[in-house]
């Protein structure tokens, strides 16, 4: 059975899409038939994070009638498979949002794990991507306005009937300024089962268009991702320590080009 | 040292920062990470496990040698300090890859019992770092017995405290340990206790749920024998236990070493578990949702919102706009047809999914003639349904131009009379 999970947050900009993206990379790798969804069809930028942009046919031309799903779905790194929400204006014009539904029910065939990427707010096309879902996964940075929106966001799924696995706090600085994990529990009073440091380094995968989890699986941005993913799927994870070479090693290595 | 270097959770010079301060706020938090002290080319580290320091390297200087190397640049106001957070879980790893840097907690523990009073430090050459004989040169350190306080680097210096009781009662408002056992245990007078404070505060912070913590608690509440009971388990042990447990030792592993101390009686026990109580934070929701401005959304509101997902596209001000422009339509191209006299036409619609609904359409037979009603109307009557249907399939099609299909949403019951 397919399971639908859909990544939310409420606020825009706490790292949804980069999660979304790097935990369907993550899923495939331990083997499940993953799609990822890009629900976002008003700022879409899945694709652009996995380097897949300029797709001639997306979830607009989906939604609006004009091409199946079958023809939207593109390969991704380790095999996730990509439906790109297409981040032309022109196209958004046309979508029909109640073919969603449809959409997602073709979707899901031959499908292990359907991760939706789910637009900010909760406007009519977040909501359809929160009721197209069995499970949801909060997203939010530690931050009060944050946390805020992601309460709104839980309400809301909650009484959707979408079961709420747990939130992942995103960009943790061990800041005494932000609130701590304890205090977000409690807060929302959802398990926190993912906390990912904030490091420059996915900002820079995403604008090599390269998952995180790819261009640097030793970071501990990948480590903590690949771990949620591990807990989804009951898998055992083993973080991948950094190289124990020294600085005179990795220099000759990288001179020598095996780097 | 070869540690992970990412975004320091903070950076400030020496002249900005009391070194002291910092210290003591790590060992209140319990951190887990290091510090880098930078001064022109030379580089210093301390490391971090739950807030007490486990190794040091100043250039190519390391352990107390270290320390004090750090101590004497952090006199300079160009130096920088970076304090960096390490996940529980690199720790260990970062522990071993480093531990030629590692302080040796248990040769200092053997010789502290023999001179107490004294914080015992023996920056040798022993401690000068030299990776290819570092084996040898630790193994060096462990038969050198004899160091002299006056070595101390002394990196931190704590409040003193005037009695043993005022100590107890500075444990209990931090919540930490103060005190290196090796020190504490042959504490006999106020200014061995002041000793152990400030010598604790550089060498070991173990957390408010060690075993320290009681001892130092039964030193002033109890007499001598219980304290040589509980002083059986040694510092060195606890930080044995640190170092091989992957997360902090929790108050039920405590109990269960002071349980080897048949002495401890229940008001001792009470008196460690008020000593191990965590600083109190507002966890209850109510305070959090205060504290932070934050409000949940009433059942109405959801309901509003939740209502504009399931209204489809369609808001309730338009669905009516709708219902009385698809009334007139229909009932004005009803009346066209020249056997009806009359029509009354209701619509009802639906919005909950997608737009949906009921017509209703009750007409008047206008010229009914005695020759019909002898030949039978049945089939006129049929034929006359079918046609008003056709119409108003047609309106609601031509209505919604670019939805044609939702004609299929639609029950149109037609009544003539």
């Amino acid at each position: 059975m397919t399971r639908v999970i859909t990544i939310a947050s409420g606020k825009g900009g706490v790292g949804k899409t980069t999660i979304t993206a790097n935990l369907g990379v993550a899923l495939s790798t331990y083997g499940e038939r993953t799609v990822v969804l890009d629900a976002d069809i008003a700022m879409a930028n899945l694709e652009l994070i996995l380097g897949m942009e300029g797709k001639s046919v997306t979830l607009h031309e989906v939604l609006a009638g004009e091409a199946s799903i079958e023809d939207a779905i593109y390969e991704g790194p380790s095999g996730v498979r990509i439906v790109p929400a297409g981040i032309s204006l022109e196209g958004l014009r046309n979508v029909k949002l109640d073919r969603l539904e449809e959409t997602l029910s073709r979707l899901i065939e031959d499908t292990d794990i359907l991760l939706i990427d789910a637009p900010a707010g909760l406007e009519k096309d977040a909501l359809a991507a929160l009721a197209a879902a069995d499970e949801l996964i909060l997203v939010t940075t530690p931050e009060v306005p944050s946390i805020s929106d992601a309460l709104k966001t839980k309400i809301i799924a909650t009484k959707l009937g979408v079961n709420i696995l747990g939130v992942v706090i995103n960009r943790e600085q061990h800041d005494k300024t932000f609130l701590t994990v304890d205090e977000i529990e409690t807060i929302l009073e959802v398990p926190v089962i993912s906390v990912i440091p904030d490091d420059p380094e996915v900002s820079r995968s995403a604008a090599f268009g390269e998952p995180i989890v790819i261009k640097n699986p030793k970071s501990q941005v990948t480590n903590s991702i690949m771990k949620l993913a591990a807990d989804l799927v009951g898998e055992q994870y083993h973080p991948i320590e950094p190289d124990k070479k020294g600085v005179i090693t990795k220099l000759i290595d990288g001179l020598m080009g095996r780097r | 040292m070869e540690l992970p270097i990412t975004k320091p959770s903070q950076v400030s010079y020496a002249d900005e920062l009391e070194l002291s301060e910092l210290l003591e706020k790590l060992m209140q938090k319990e951190h887990n990470g290091f510090i880098r002290v930078t001064h022109g080319s030379e580089e210093g580290y301390i490391l971090f496990k739950y807030g007490m320091q486990v190794a040091a390297s100043y250039d190519r200087h390391l352990k107390h040698d270290a320390l004090e190397k750090i101590n004497s640049a952090l006199g300079k106001t160009d130096t920088l300090i970076e304090v960096f957070d390490l996940k529980k879980t690199q720790i260990d790893y970062l522990i071993d890859l480093n531990k030629v840097y590692k302080f040796d907690f248990a040769k200092k523990s053997n010789k502290t019992t023999e001179k107490p009073s004294e914080m015992i430090i023996n920056p040798s050459e022993d401690e000068y770092f030299n990776p290819k004989t570092v084996s040898y040169r630790e193994s060096i350190a462990n038969g050198s017995a004899t160091e002299k306080a006056d070595d101390l680097p002394e990196v931190k210096t704590a409040p003193e405290t005037n009695s043993m009781e005022d100590a107890k009662l500075d444990i209990k408002e931090n919540n930490s340990i103060k005190s290196d056992n090796s020190f504490g245990e042959s504490t006999e007078n106020n200014t061995t206790s002041k000793s152990i404070e400030s010598n604790s505060k550089i060498k070991a912070q173990v957390s408010n749920q060690n075993n320290d913590d009681v001892e130092v608690n039964l030193d002033s509440k109890t007499g001598p024998d219980l304290k040589n009971e509980t002083s059986k388990v040694t510092p060195t042990e606890k930080l044995a236990e640190i170092e091989n447990s992957e997360k902090p030792l929790k108050s039920e592993d405590d109990s269960s070493q002071h349980s080897t101390g048949e002495e401890i009686t229940s008001e001792e026990e009470l008196i460690l578990e008020e000593g191990n109580t965590e600083p109190q934070i507002p966890m209850d929701r109510a305070d959090l949702m205060k504290k932070y401005g934050l409000k949940d959304i009433e059942d109405e509101e959801v309901d509003k919102v939740i209502e504009t997902y399931k209204g489809g596209e369609v808001s309730i001000e338009d669905l009516e706009k709708i219902e009385l422009t698809l009334m007139n339509k229909i009932k004005k191209s009803v009346m066209g047809i020249n056997k009806i006299g009359g029509t009354e036409v209701m619509v009802f619609l639906d919005n909950t999914n997608e737009l949906s609904g009921k017509i209703n359409i009750i007409c008047e037979y206008a010229s009914k003639g005695i020759f019909s009603r002898i030949m039978g109307d049945s089939k006129d009557i049929q034929n006359l349904k079918f046609h008003i249907s056709e119409i108003v399939e047609m309106e609601i099609r031509k209505s919604f131009r670019e939805y044609p299909q939702i004609v299929e949403n639609f029950e149109i019951n037609i009544d003539i009379n």
